[in-house]
C-alpha cells in the first residue's frame, strides 16, 4: 500500500538488505516494512541486487581434499565437530540471554509487530529452508490482509494507539523459553491482535484457540485458532469478534482441528 | 544437466548429482565465505554446511529454479557473517527476520546476463567497490565504513547506492 506518510530512505533499505542495521532501527524499520508493500518491493529489489553481486564474485580454489571431505559427509549424519561448531557452542548461552533482553526492552506495540512479522513476511532468513513450507501455509491469511489494504491501515493505527487493552498470557514462571502470548484488544470496536512465542506444536489433529472472557461473566468468545510455526511463533490478527465486549481476561486452549465454540479445559495459558 | 535437473536428482539422493553441484558451486560458496572469514578452515566449514543443506533439503532450493548461484551466495555470505557476529557477540543474521526473496526467482537464467553483471561489478570505480565490499563481506554499517575510511557518511552512502544501481542496471538491460 502506498498511503504512508513516509517511506524508508534508500540507504536504510540497503542496510536492511545487508543486515547491518542496529537493533533499534531494525525493529522500527521492520514495523514499517511489514505494513508497506512499496518498501517491501524496494527491499526485495535490493536483496536481488546484492544476491547477484555475491553470485558474480570470482570463485576461489578449494583447499586440498575439500571435495573428498565434503563427499564423505553426504552419508554421515553426525558431522565431526568443526571449528564452526565450537564457536556456536561457545556463544549459545549469550545469544539466549540477548534475545531475552531484547524482548524485555522492546515496547509492546513493536513486540506485536515483530511477532506478526514472522507471518507477514513469510520468510525467516534466506537460508532457513526448513521453515519455508510451514510458513507458506500461513500465506493465505496474509494475502487476505494485503488485498484488504484498508485493514492494513487500520492495523497500523491500532498498533500505534494507546487505548487498547494490553494483556500478556503466560504459562507458569516466565523464562524466555516458556510459551508466552500477547494480546492487544480494543473492546469498542472488537479489534484484537494476538502474538505468541515459544509455543510447542499442538498434538496431532489439534489446534490452539484463543478466547476472550467477557467481564460480564458471559460465555467465552472464540477469537481464532492458530498453529505455531517451527520456531514456535504464531499470530492472530483481527479475528471476528463482536464489538463492545469488555474483557476480564484472555485464554488459550487446545481444541480439535477447526476450533470449537466452547473452550475445552484445561486452559493452556491465560492472562488479563 | 541444468541446476533444476541436478536438484531433482539430489532429491533422489543421487550422490553423483550432488558431486556435480559441488563442482559447480563450491568455488563460489567457498570464495565468499573466505572473503568474509579470512580463514580457510572456517570458510571450508561454512561451504560444507551450505552445500550439505542442499543435499539434505533440495526441495527448498528447487523452487528457486534458475537462481541457485545467487541463492547460495546469499546463504554463504550470511552464514559466514554470522560466524563473525557470534564471535563478536552481535545479533546474528539468522535471527533477523527477512522477507521472502521472491524476486530472486526472476533473476538470471542465462549466463550472458551474469556476464554483464560481472563486467559491471569489475569495472566499478575503486572507491565504490571497496565501500560495497566492506558492507557485503565485512558486514560493516555505513557509519563504520565512514569511520574506517575517513570518508564522510554521505559519501559512503552515495558510493554504495551507486554501486548497487550499476548492478541493477546491468540486470535490467
Ligand atoms: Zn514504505
Amino acid at each position: 500500500m502506498s498511503n504512508h506518510a513516509f517511506h524508508l530512505e534508500e540507504d536504510d533499505l540497503i542496510q536492511y538488505a545487508l543486515g547491518t542495521l542496529k537493533d533499534t532501527q531494525l525493529t522500527q524499520f521492520t514495523a514499517h516494512i511489514s505494513l508497506c508493500n512499496v518498501c517491501r518491493g524496494r527491499l526485495a529489489q535490493y536483496r536481488t541486487d546484492l544476491a547477484v553481486f555475491g553470485a558474480v564474485q570470482p570463485p576461489s580454489s578449494l583447499p586440498d581434499g575439500a571435495r573428498e571431505r565434503f563427499l564423505a559427509r553426504l552419508n554421515n549424519p553426525a558431522p565431526s565437530p568443526s571449528a564452526l561448531e565450537k564457536i556456536r557452542t561457545r556463544s549459545r548461552a549469550y545469544l539466549f540471554s540477548k534475545a531475552f533482553r531484547h524482548w524485555m526492552d522492546t515496547p509492546a506495540p513493536l513486540l506485536i509487530l515483530s511477532g506478526a512479522l514472522a507471518i507477514a513476511l513469510t520468510f525467516v532468513g534466506y537460508d532457513d529452508l526448513s521453515h519455508i513450507h510451514q510458513l507458506r501455509q500461513m500465506q493465505p491469511e496474509i494475502n487476505r490482509f494485503e488485498r484488504e489494504s484498508s485493514k492494513f491501515q487500520e492495523l497500523e493505527d491500532f498498533l500505534r494507539g494507546t487505548n487498547a487493552q494490553d494483556a500478556t498470557l503466560r504459562r507458569g514462571i516466565n523464562t524466555n523459553k516458556e510459551p508466552e502470548g500477547h494480546v492487544l484488544y480494543s473492546a469498542v470496536n472488537g479489534r484484537l491482535v494476538f502474538t505468541a512465542t515459544n509455543m510447542p506444536g499442538p498434538p496431532p489433529g489439534k489446534t490452539y484457540e484463543l478466547w476472550v472472557l467477557p467481564a460480564n461473566g458471559g460465555n467465552p468468545i472464540p477469537a481464532g485458532t492458530f498453529t505455531p510455526d517451527l520456531q514456535g511463533s504464531a499470530a492472530i490478527v483481527f479475528p471476528e469478534i463482536p464489538a463492545n465486549v469488555q474483557a476480564s481476561s484472555f485464554g488459550v486452549t487446545v481444541e480439535d482441528q477447526g476450533g470449537s465454540n466452547t473452550p475445552t479445559l484445561p486452559i493452556y495459558m491465560s492472562g488479563q | 544437466m541444468d541446476d533444476a535437473e541436478l536438484l531433482e536428482a539430489v532429491a533422489r539422493k543421487d550422490e553423483s548429482a550432488m558431486a556435480a553441484l559441488f563442482d559447480r558451486y563450491s568455488g563460489l560458496v567457498y570464495s565468499i565465505a573466505l572473503r568474509v572469514l579470512r580463514e580457510p578452515e572456517l570458510a571450508e566449514d561454512v561451504m560444507q554446511e551450505v552445500l550439505l543443506q542442499v543435499w539434505r533439503q533440495p526441495g527448498g532450493f528447487l523452487s528457486q529454479k534458475g537462481s541457485l548461484g545467487s541463492w547460495l551466495a546469499v546463504v554463504s555470505r550470511n552464514r559466514a557473517i554470522d560466524v563473525i557476529r557470534r564471535r563478536a557477540r552481535l545479533t546474528p543474521l539468522e535471527e533477523m527476520v527477512l522477507p521472502e526473496p521472491r524476486n530472486l526467482q526472476r533473476t538470471i537464467e542465462d549466463s550472458r546476463m551474469m556476464d554483464r553483471v560481472r563486467e559491471a561489478v569489475e569495472t566499478l570505480p575503486e572507491e565504490q567497490q571497496s565501500s560495497l565490499h566492506m558492507a557485503y563481506f565485512d558486514g560493516l554499517t555505513h557509519i563504520e565504513i565512514s569511520e574506517r575510511t575517513g570518508a564522510p557518511l554521505g559519501t559512503v552512502k552515495t558510493r554504495i547506492r551507486s554501486a548497487l544501481a550499476t548492478v541493477r542496471k546491468a540486470l535490467q538491460v
